[in-house]
């Protein structure tokens, strides 16, 4: 935006940059710092773990039924004799992807949405906000089963499904903040200097709610996963052979005397969600330095 | 003199939506002004809380619409009816500093960022290099050095942050710079450093300042006339000596007196005129004078026909008991 100013030659000492300070701060958070690791470690893990592991994750093997946890078999097997580890980290694959996707659409369409409603206020704001609160009442899983049988069960389904619901909190969040910022004097500012009401949203109110948004967003992908997960537990979205930590549990939860069926893809889930939520306390904490 | 501003009948007033059991309610937050500002000087505008300076002032600039009424800027230019290439270019010329130094300046953006964003925005045409060039020369002129080009607002001290302010404002070189209380958020050193700094740019740059302030005192040292506001009507106005030395108008009499003196004789012997109560709402303004319901001297005629202005002596007042 005013990148070409800063390239140019000058001889000026370079400060710390709103960022890397927010960053500074973050990396002396050690429970957060840890946290994002762990996220970090797992989405490691479920791009690369199904790719190099020698057993393919829907391979069965009868003489392998239900075998606890062993040096050959570090999750044990399931009902089919399919090794669990591989079945684990496909399934966070799947359901990461879902997460993480859903959470894209939901900051794009939910901050655009909303900075524009607040932004711009009146009638408009009132039409937008009704339009939510109209979508809001529509029950979740009601919403997922009338897709599904319009349009059949599939992946992406359930993945349109969490982001159509999901974008509806985020844009209230994003206008609630818009209409903070709207009357700061540094945005009259901007009007008296002529800038256009988009530049004013893209340069001046977008940069500075995003850091309510990203913490919002870091608690959103844990509430998605968890969406996913109860799409899957249900039988809607992702089908068998393929997997995801929702369908793993409610097998588990089925077969409560195999305690590793539960007891792994359970534990990989609860040790995300947690570390997510830790993530997102230390960035609201080192977004905000007073 | 030049006129660079005439003001005739100017009225801002706000629309609080219908709610269930009241009807739609107004509030006359400047309620038909009218006055002229010439090329070059300072116009102090001074009054209470909601006495609607912010308002005009604002209005003047385009942030608040103008309900009625003619704004004439530079003999060209009618405000009430401008439209987008006419405001672009009255921003060009007509400036806003800011009561609270800090609020004003995006915190997410580097000085030079926030200096240069008015002139990238209103002359796109301009190389970046000349841009740059100008904000430092800006900088300069406003006392900021030009190692402190790449640090953010939360950096600086207020005194610094309304020097920020300054620059932004004058990078455009505009004619008039309308000063919305923009040194009461400033501890006292750090005020008169920065009046000092306004008067030595208006000498500079030949200026036209709008200085509104509550404070009488800061108001005498910087002003050349002055203009006293209540409830959204002008009260009196007239140049500097003649305002302070032989004000006509109760309520600039009322607000005079309560300016306390630096002689302790003096000010024990002074007289203070309090008045009582607290300003009329603005939505539901007296009938008559606007002034008659705290003025020592109201009549049932104040109370009844609304004063006109006029000229007395040298200032213009608008009570209907002066003449």
């Amino acid at each position: 935006m005013f990148g070409k100013i800063n390239t140019l030659n000058l001889d000026i000492p370079k400060t710390k940059g709103f960022w890397l300070s927010v960053f500074a701060r973050l990396s002396r958070n050690k429970l957060a710092m840890t946290s994002g690791l762990i996220i970090v470690i797992l989405t490691l893990m479920c791009i690369f773990v199904p790719m190099v592991s020698s057993v393919a994750f829907d391979k069965t093997d009868w003489g392998q039924i239900m075998q606890t946890p062993s040096g050959q078999h570090w999750f044990g097997t399931d009902s089919l004799g399919r090794d669990l580890f591989v079945r684990c980290f496909i399934g966070g694959r799947i359901t990461f992807e879902i997460a993480f996707a859903a959470a894209f659409v939901v900051l794009l369409v939910g901050i655009f949405y909303g900075a524009i409603a607040g932004y711009v206020g009146g009638k408009l704001d009132t039409i937008m906000m009704r339009v939510v609160d109209v979508l809001y009442g529509i029950p979740f899983l009601f919403f997922c089963i009338l897709l599904i049988t319009l349009f059949g069960n599939s992946m992406a389904l359930s993945f349109v499904a969490i982001a159509a619901i999901s974008w509806l909190d985020m844009s209230r969040i994003v206008r609630g903040q818009t209409l903070s910022i709207k009357h700061k004097e540094f945005v009259e500012a901007a009007m008296i200097s002529g800038v256009s009401n988009l530049k004013i949203i893209t340069r001046h109110v977008i940069p500075n709610l995003l850091g309510v948004v990203i913490v919002y967003a870091a608690l959103t992908v844990p509430n998605m996963i968890v969406m996913s997960a109860v799409l899957s537990f249900f039988g809607l979205g992702v089908t068998e052979p393929m997997t995801s930590w929702g369908l793993l549990i409610s097998d588990g939860a089925q077969n409560m005397q195999a305690w590793w069926l539960l007891l792994f893809p359970a534990g990989l889930m609860i040790i995300t969600l947690l570390s997510f939520a830790f993530l997102a306390n230390g960035l609201r904490d080192a977004l905000d330095p007073r | 003199m030049k006129k660079i501003l005439s003001v005739k009948d100017l009225k801002v007033h706000f629309h609080l939506g219908r709610s269930w059991f009241k009807s739609a309610r107004v509030v006359h937050a400047v309620d038909g002004v009218s006055f002229d500002v010439f090329e070059g000087e300072t116009l102090g505008i001074v009054g209470e809380s909601g006495c609607g300076k912010s308002s005009l002032a604002r209005a003047l600039c385009g942030l608040n619409k103008i309900t009625s009424g003619s704004a004439l800027f530079n003999e060209t230019i009618e405000l009430a009816t401008a439209n987008k290439a006419q405001w672009n270019d009255v921003h060009k010329q007509v400036q806003f500093i800011f009561q609270d130094p800090v609020a004003a300046l995006d915190p997410r953006m580097t000085v030079a960022e926030i200096i240069a964003e008015p002139l990238i925005t209103l002359y796109p045409q301009m190389t970046s290099s000349q841009v740059m060039a100008k904000v430092l020369a800006t900088m300069k002129l406003v006392g900021l050095s030009q190692n402190q080009i790449n640090r953010y607002p939360q950096e600086f001290s207020g005194g610094q942050c309304q020097r920020i302010g300054i620059a932004r404002a004058l990078i455009l070189e505009p004619k008039v710079l309308i000063c919305d209380e923009s040194v009461s958020a400033l501890d006292v050193s750090i005020k008169a450093q920065i009046i000092n700094l306004l008067q030595d740019l208006q000498q500079q740059l030949k200026l036209t300042i709008i200085f509104i302030s509550h404070d009488l005192g800061v108001i005498k040292h910087i002003c050349k006339r002055i203009l006293v506001m209540y409830l959204g009507n002008i009260m009196e106005l007239g140049d500097k000596q003649s305002v302070y030395e032989n004000a006509l108008h109760p309520y600039t009499k009322a607000l005079l007196s309560a300016v306390p003196v630096a002689n302790p004789e003096l000010e024990k012997a002074k007289q203070i005129q309090l008045l009582e109560g607290d300003l009329p709402s603005p939505i539901n303004p007296p009938k008559g004078c606007v002034f008659n319901t705290r003025c020592p001297q109201a009549t049932n005629e104040c109370r009844a026909t609304r004063p006109q202005t006029k000229m007395v002596a040298n200032n213009l007042v608008s009570c209907v008991q002066i003449h």
